[in-house]
């Protein structure tokens, strides 16, 4: 079984605020945009207290919390102390996966019992960046997400396998990540307001409902989900490069290495559900001056093509010590871009995919 | 119970009756095959709770004795061994008797197997339906309904009714209809029976309708169907094939099947469906197959390419008329549904890149596919 835990701090930007302001401490601090389009970005628990909440327009929140404190967004500060929480949690496990600058998801599968662990990131992350967080414990990233919004704030929540159904039944259906407002409604409207009114739609009123993604969310009502955690530390490019035991003065001596290095690194792309769509060679001289240039195409493109021109655009003469063939810019594959239709057989409003073929 | 019974015979009805019979079950003796005796020869029932299987074995074939009882009796053998055993038994005629404490002795030649047997009472007892809804259906327009309808049903158990084919019948007309919801099938066939009998909402699993084909398989003549609330019983003169209904309402899908296109395609089932064969191998083992095809005049245009592997383009003659069109699709569903098509000449119906279209053979009314397209980038 797999164990990931969800990490949320509680009210960010307010609570880095109140950490650098202590007289802030205990009072409703809104963080956001001050003009007159401005919004929330987050509020205090204590700004909560108000019905302040985080995307509302800031000139509402002013009416309602008048003697709030509003305050700029300050991203550089927030992405500093980010990093500090990052720096804790990444100790325990390197598969982790961070969503904007105030929730990760972290595997923890290799720990025999994750609990005292989830408990010693938190205390840590308390004790050394002054923040508090909820964590959620459980077997699959869904349900780690729901754990931590149970009891926030300050909170740790473990939800075992056997207890998600229970769980999950009585939670409002917009608890599922995935669902927004509009979404929400429209269930609404056909009845569905809690998690397990919403187990009555059948896989394809779920489908039809919400497109490609109502498989995704059929199985997280049932506590079912799959997804990987996606390590931050996936490659932006993918890139070989090779310093020759001897420089060289031709471009067919050049070329052969770059042809080969190509091979590699699209090799190394083999099984990745990625394609580039932006090619470099780099050239280091003999004096070590370094020059790159790049072409950037369609995904399917044959980029040995593309690095023939590239090779063209050199000048071979000053003597070359390194070569090195990279891909960046990629896009989701191929494969991503087909979408088998369905037909709409059941009478739900939809707003998928899908069509009446008698309209 | 004592017996004496035609080895061949015996090996026919328990292969028949083995396929109901499951080791996964919840229900301990189904595990078993339930013999009786009595004085019109043999019956064997086999049972899975979704699917139960009844196969007599009468005294006499023609002018053949089969069976000959010397002692009535009943009782439940353990289904795998019991098949194992008499398929391999030495004679041609098999000896049989069981005791008071179900104990039984199989003899045949210089072999004698002890089997112990279980109390037949601890066996379910069938369903009683009433013969109230039934019809008649000759055996072979049967198994082509089947075959025609079943590879198109959903695999998925989350996917509720779309696991079963849909069996309606209004004024002598018995309709099957089976989709996953990415293509759909229609059949149709006149039936005998009361011209007033009508039937809506009878959805058979999907399991059960390939496994009665398989049942049926060396079936003639007509068969017998008759169907009550949650069950479906389809009989020969030798064999009941019982299957439990799915709950649910299964969908309109009058409501989703174009009534015509603007581009029509008249050409040899054959010829096309070799071409998407050809053209699958380069996509079929990707996630969905993408084959795409361009009507043109005179000619249908097969194109399918899959990053990595290469591509395919080929032409196959064909009668084109009105606009011209592009549509991918999943090959694997074209093949099925061009495979269970009998006619040689078939005439594909679309209304858009995007939209369905229908496939139906060129000389008859009755039968109807639909394939749901692929969207492309």
């Amino acid at each position: 079984m797999k164990k990931i835990l969800h990490l949320d701090l509680d009210a960010f930007f307010a609570s880095v605020e109140q950490l650098d302001h202590p007289e802030l401490r205990g009072k409703p601090v809104i963080v956001g945009g001050r003009d007159k389009r401005g919004v929330v970005s987050t509020c205090s628990y204590e700004a909560r207290a108000y019905g302040v909440r985080s995307a509302m327009p800031t000139a509402m929140a002013r009416k309602l919390c008048p003697d709030g404190i509003f305050l700029p967004v300050r991203y550089e500060r927030y992405a500093e102390k980010s990093a500090e929480v990052r720096r804790i949690f990444t100790a325990y496990s390197d598969r982790f996966e961070t969503v904007g600058l105030d929730e990760a998801y972290l595997d923890v599968s290799h720990y025999e019992n994750a609990v005292p662990v989830a408990r010693e990131i938190k205390r840590r992350i308390q004790a050394e960046t002054g923040l508090t967080c909820s964590i959620g414990l459980s077997y699959n990233k869904s349900m780690a997400k729901i754990a931590s919004d149970l009891k926030k704030p300050d909170a740790f929540v473990i939800i075992r396998p056997e207890q998600a159904l229970e769980i999950l039944k009585d939670l409002p259906v917009g608890t599922l990540h995935g669902i927004g407002k509009k979404s929400r409604e429209r269930l609404e409207n056909i009845g569905v307001f809690t998690v397990g009114d919403f187990w009555r739609l059948s896989l394809d009123e779920v489908v039809q409902m919400f497109g490609k993604f109502g498989y995704a969310l059929y199985h997280r009502a049932r506590g079912k989900d799959d997804r990987e955690i996606v390590t931050d530390r996936s490659p932006k490019s993918h890139s070989r490069e090779s310093t020759l035991p001897e420089d060289l003065f031709d471009r067919e001596s050049v070329a052969a290495v770059a042809r080969e290095l190509l091979a590699e690194v699209w090799h190394d792309l083999d099984g990745e559900e990625i394609t580039p769509q932006t090619l470099t060679l780099k050239i280091k001289y003999a004096d070590f001056t370094l020059r790159s240039k790049q072409r950037t195409a369609r995904p399917d493109t044959d980029w040995s093509e593309i690095l023939e021109e590239l090779l063209d655009a050199f000048d071979y003469a000053a003597g070359v010590r390194l070569v090195g063939v990279g891909f960046s810019n990629f896009v989701q594959s191929q494969a991503e871009t087909y979408e088998q239709l369905s037909l709409p057989l059941w009478p739900v409003t939809s707003s998928g995919h899908s069509f009446h073929a008698n309209d | 119970m004592k017996l004496r019974v035609i080895k061949s015979a015996l090996v026919d009805a328990v292969s028949h009756v083995s396929k109901a019979v499951s080791q996964k079950t919840t229900i301990p003796i189904l595990t078993g095959i339930k013999v009786a005796a009595d004085e019109q020869g043999l019956v064997l029932t086999g049972s899975n709770s979704d699917i139960t299987i009844q196969v007599r074995v009468p005294k006499k074939k023609g002018e053949t004795d089969q069976v000959f009882v010397e002692k009535t009796g009943q009782v439940v053998l353990p289904g795998k061994i019991f098949g194992d055993i008499v398929r391999k038994l030495p004679g041609d005629e098999v000896e049989w008797i069981v005791n008071e404490r179900f104990q039984t002795t199989i003899r045949s030649e210089q072999a004698e197997f002890q089997l112990n047997g279980l109390d037949p009472d601890e066996y379910p007892r069938l369903p009683q339906l009433l013969q109230e809804q039934m019809f008649s259906i000759s055996a072979d327009t049967l198994k082509s309904l089947i075959r025609q309808t079943g590879f198109a049903v959903a695999v998925n158990e989350a996917r509720g009714v779309l696991t079963g084919v849909l069996m309606q019948l209004e004024s002598g007309m018995l309709t099957c209809v089976a989709t996953d919801s990415h293509r759909l099938s229609r059949q149709q066939a006149a039936v005998e029976g009361s011209e007033e009998l009508t039937l809506k909402n009878v959805i058979i699993p999907g399991k059960s309708w390939s496994e009665l084909a398989k049942t049926l398989t060396d079936a003639t003549g007509y068969v017998d169907i008759i169907v009550a609330d949650n069950q479906i019983l389809v009989k020969t003169e030798e064999l009941e094939f019982y299957s439990r209904l799915l709950d649910g309402s299964y969908p309109d899908t009058n409501r989703v099947i174009p009534p015509g296109g603007e581009t029509q395609l008249i050409s040899s089932t054959r010829e096309l469906l070799q071409s998407v064969d050809r053209a699958s191998l380069i996509s079929r083992d990707g996630r969905d197959n993408v084959i795409k095809w361009t009507m043109k005049d005179g000619k249908v245009e097969v194109n399918s390419a899959a990053q990595d592997i290469g591509s395919v383009t080929e032409e196959v003659m064909a009668k084109v008329s009105g606009p011209e069109l592009s549509i991918s699709f999943n090959a694997r569903y074209m093949m099925e549904a061009l495979r269970s098509i009998e006619s040689e000449e078939i005439c594909i119906q679309f209304t858009g890149t995007m939209t369905p279209f229908l496939i139906k053979p060129v000389d008859r009314e009755d039968s109807l596919h639909l394939i749901v397209p692929i969207r492309t980038r």
